[in-house]
């Protein structure tokens, strides 16, 4: 059956290519469609990851809290795995103020790692290395009129600090979001608790060797292992804290599910098109079958055959150039689109350098979608031939 | 004519397989609508969100402003505008400042407005969702998320701060604009308390210009060319954030994509007509020896490939339209706005979007016609135009 499945496909090795050619496209554009948009995710909840640590630590409560005092804590001692670090920072409103200037300000304390790992956005200048020294967003400074060297007055009142607080520019940071970049001014832990609230954080980020981006299940379990030693605090993964970033995890599953249904729809319909015809052209052929004895549900499994060959060889072929693709895509590409675009996208949060990924998931979406498609695609050719009288499918006429 | 005519008694002489092909001819014809009505929709829904809450459609302001939007570039005397097209204008000073309330400190942008001329230009006034718009001086009007970020209400007095003066203002009104940067970030005051604020001898930093949807940028152009010097003018498209490329990008994926569904639309009828040519061959043959031009029966397989795709353009634009009309008329995509808005809440965008509705989308996804009939052409008749009449009438 299946070597006669396969000698109808070459009879007609026109209508086979271009058929099999769409479905082989379709493949591969899933793929390449599924790498890139995985990839762009990916690079978006990195970055998120990045600045937020993989755990957080914070009061119980914060979202319906809203002033310093009970926004903030004393940082606790905590039972971490081997490899973790814990880092305090605390964060506060502000107006920095340059002579006749102002502008508003997040101001973020931290300790002397944290503000080390800045270093890769650092375009200007060095690291705080002594109290009263600040990092300025290159665009903040920008709107300050000021440079290295020079004095930024930061007020920041509603805290149970000093409220006022003059900070020397020392380095100038490039981030990828301007809106950031425009409010940013981070300084050693001391100088904001000095400013905001003596000797106390806004949160705990706690960064665990080893974890990769989805991890989810091994933060859980360190997270169950913290909590019993947070009285009045709470312990959340990087997604739970990003409530909006987590509710869009499920939502991207779907969203691509149906991009890739679209295209595989218009697949089946060409499919079901050329088997239909296929079909026509042999009615009297299969009239002969019948006549010769074979079952309707033998000529239903040729059908079958027929389209299961002709998606799979062809579903194969465009795998094996989508994965090539991916393999390429995956050390890194940039969107083909004018520079001025990718930009702007940055802005978003979106590197202009994506990695592309292809998990076992997305492969079989692929993979379900031409089972799918070749299997009803099918069924009413493969019904129609089997239910073909012999008598009157050797008399058909076209 | 009878070409015509015959070309469709051959369409409708198998049915079944004409309707099978156009199923394809009427997917790819739906997708085609959907997705430009889905892209000028979201194109829509942010000029009017820049236009009506964020900005106006055309704002002017020194070239310095521009580059550093600081109060320094702000205008100390006004310019009059003078244009046909000019429905209101409107002076406004943003400054930043820092706001506090008696729970928390927060920044943002105080945009100082003329309360009477604002109504006549945005619709933020109109989207005053709990108490009322600004009247006088010593007032402020909130979105009401950042209300609630800051955790104030109304009748609460808010402390608005800059570097040059402080001033303690009665909350009045909380707007819910379904905007994102209104809701989020919103903070309205009145521009004699803005000016007071900027500590600057200034009268505003730009003045909003209202002008009929779709003519901001012509008429940007036009007022450039008769401002004062060192004044610029820029239609609401100049004044969209980063969110312009996100809606320039999307069509320069999906457009390509679409040619690329057409294509395959055509591929597809064209696969249909070749095998009815084929069975049809001896029939072209005679016709050929009773003295028909072998070009005139690959016109008419064109013709018949043209029909064929015409009959699910005709159904896919029935039902593209109908779906167009749907939601556009119901917010559809609200859920997944409301969650977008969330995530960028400074990006302009709007909490609803609806599709737009534009014959000319017809006119686009008819191109599967004229690919359908161009491919018949080239390939199936082709086939005829290489026909041996007598090789085909003795039934060789």
């Amino acid at each position: 059956m299946l070597r006669l499945a396969w000698r109808n496909l070459l009879r007609t090795p026109g209508r086979s290519l271009v058929t099999g050619g769409v479905v082989a496209l379709v493949v591969f554009l899933s793929l390449l469609f599924l790498s890139v948009y995985a990839g762009a995710f990916d690079a978006f909840y990195r970055l998120l990851l990045e600045r937020t640590g993989h755990l957080l630590v914070r009061v119980e409560d914060y979202e319906d809290k809203t002033d310093l005092e009970s926004l903030t804590f004393l940082p606790p001692s905590l039972p971490l795995p081997p490899g973790a670090e814990v880092e305090g920072v605390l964060e506060g409103g502000g107006l920095a103020i340059v002579g006749g200037r102002n502008r508003t300000v997040v101001i973020t304390g931290m300790e002397p790692r944290g503000l080390a790992r800045q270093q890769g956005l650092l375009k200007e200048g060095g690291l705080p290395r002594a109290s009263g020294e600040a990092l300025l967003g290159e665009a903040l400074a920008q709107a300050l009129q000021v440079g290295l060297g020079d004095e930024v007055v930061v007020y920041a009142p509603g805290g149970f600090g000093l409220g006022v607080y003059a900070f020397r520019v020392v380095g100038l940071l490039d981030f990828p979001e301007t809106h950031l970049e425009a409010q940013t001014l981070m300084v050693p832990l001391e100088d904001a608790q000095a400013l905001l609230a003596p000797g106390r954080v806004s949160r705990l980020e706690i960064r665990l060797p080893g974890l990769g981006l989805y991890d989810l299940k091994a933060l859980e379990e360190v997270k169950t292992a913290l909590a019993p030693h947070l009285q009045g605090l709470k312990v959340e993964t990087w997604l739970e804290a990003n409530p909006v970033y987590a509710a869009l995890l499920p939502l991207y599953d779907t969203i691509m599910a149906i991009y890739v249904g679209i295209f595989f729809v218009l697949a089946g319909l060409i499919l079901f098109n050329a088997l239909y015809l296929s079909l026509v052209e042999r009615v009297r052929e299969f009239g002969l079958l019948a006549g010769l004895g074979l079952s309707g549900r033998r000529i239903l499994g040729l059908v079958f055959w027929e389209s299961f060959l002709l998606v799979g060889v062809a579903a194969l072929l465009g795998m094996g150039a989508g994965l090539l693709v991916h393999l390429e895509l995956a050390d890194g590409f940039r969107l083909p689109l004018p520079q001025w675009m990718l930009e702007q996208y940055r802005e978003f949060g979106l590197p202009e350098v994506l990695y592309g990924r292809l998990g076992v998931k997305e492969v079989l979406l692929t993979l379900g979608y031409a089972v799918g498609v070749a299997l009803l695609a099918a069924l009413w050719p493969g019904y129609v031939a089997s239910r073909l009288e012999p008598v009157e499918a050797m008399r058909y006429v076209p | 004519m009878s070409l015509l005519k015959l070309a469709w008694r051959n369409v409708l002489r198998q049915k079944r397989r004409t309707a099978l092909l156009s199923l394809v001819v009427v997917y790819v014809t739906v997708a085609v609508l959907f997705l430009y009505g889905l892209l000028d929709g979201y194109g829509e829904s942010l000029v009017e969100a820049y236009a009506q809450y964020v900005q106006a459609p055309v704002v002017v302001a020194k070239a310095g402003w521009w580059q550093d939007p600081d109060p320094e570039h702000g205008l100390e005397v006004l310019p009059t505008l003078a244009h046909p097209l000019i429905q209101a204008q409107s002076p406004r000073l943003s400054l930043y400042a820092l706001l506090r309330s008696p729970y928390r400190v927060q920044g943002g942008v105080v945009q100082g407005v003329d309360p009477e001329g604002e109504r006549a230009l945005s619709r933020v006034p109109f989207k005053v969702k709990e108490g009322r718009w600004l009247s006088r001086s010593g007032e402020v009007v909130l979105g009401y998320r950042l209300a609630q970020r800051l955790d104030v209400r109304l009748g609460e007095r808010l402390v608005v701060e800059t570097g040059q003066g402080a001033l303690g203002l009665e909350v009045v009104g909380l707007v819910q604009a379904g905007v994102g940067n209104v809701d989020f970030a919103g903070v309205y005051v009145h521009l004699e308390d803005a000016r007071r604020l900027s500590g600057r001898g200034i009268l505003a930093t730009h003045v909003a210009v209202k002008v009929p949807r779709g003519q901001e940028a012509s008429v940007a152009q036009e007022l450039n060319q008769n401002l004062p010097l060192g004044l610029r003018a820029k239609g609401v498209w100049d004044l969209m954030g980063p969110i312009r490329a996100d809606y320039e990008g999307s069509r320069l994926v999906y457009l390509p994509l679409m040619g690329l569904f057409m294509l395959l639309a055509a591929v597809a009828v064209v696969s249909t007509v070749y095998v009815s040519v084929r069975e049809r061959l001896r029939e072209f043959a005679v016709v050929e020896s009773l003295g028909f031009a072998p070009a005139r029966l690959a016109a008419q397989v064109a013709l018949e490939a043209a029909l064929a795709s015409g009959v699910g353009l005709v159904a896919g634009l029935v039902l593209g339209y109908g779906l167009l009309w749907y939601t556009s008329t119901h917010d559809v995509f609200g859920p997944l706005m409301r969650l977008s808005v969330e995530l960028l809440p400074e990006a302009g965008l709007s909490e609803h979007l609806y599709t737009a509705f534009r014959p000319v989308y017809g006119l686009y996804a008819s191109l599967v016609v004229a690919l359908s009939a161009l491919l018949a052409l080239l390939f199936p008749g082709r086939l005829l135009l290489g026909l041996e009449p007598s090789h085909y009438v003795k039934g060789e």
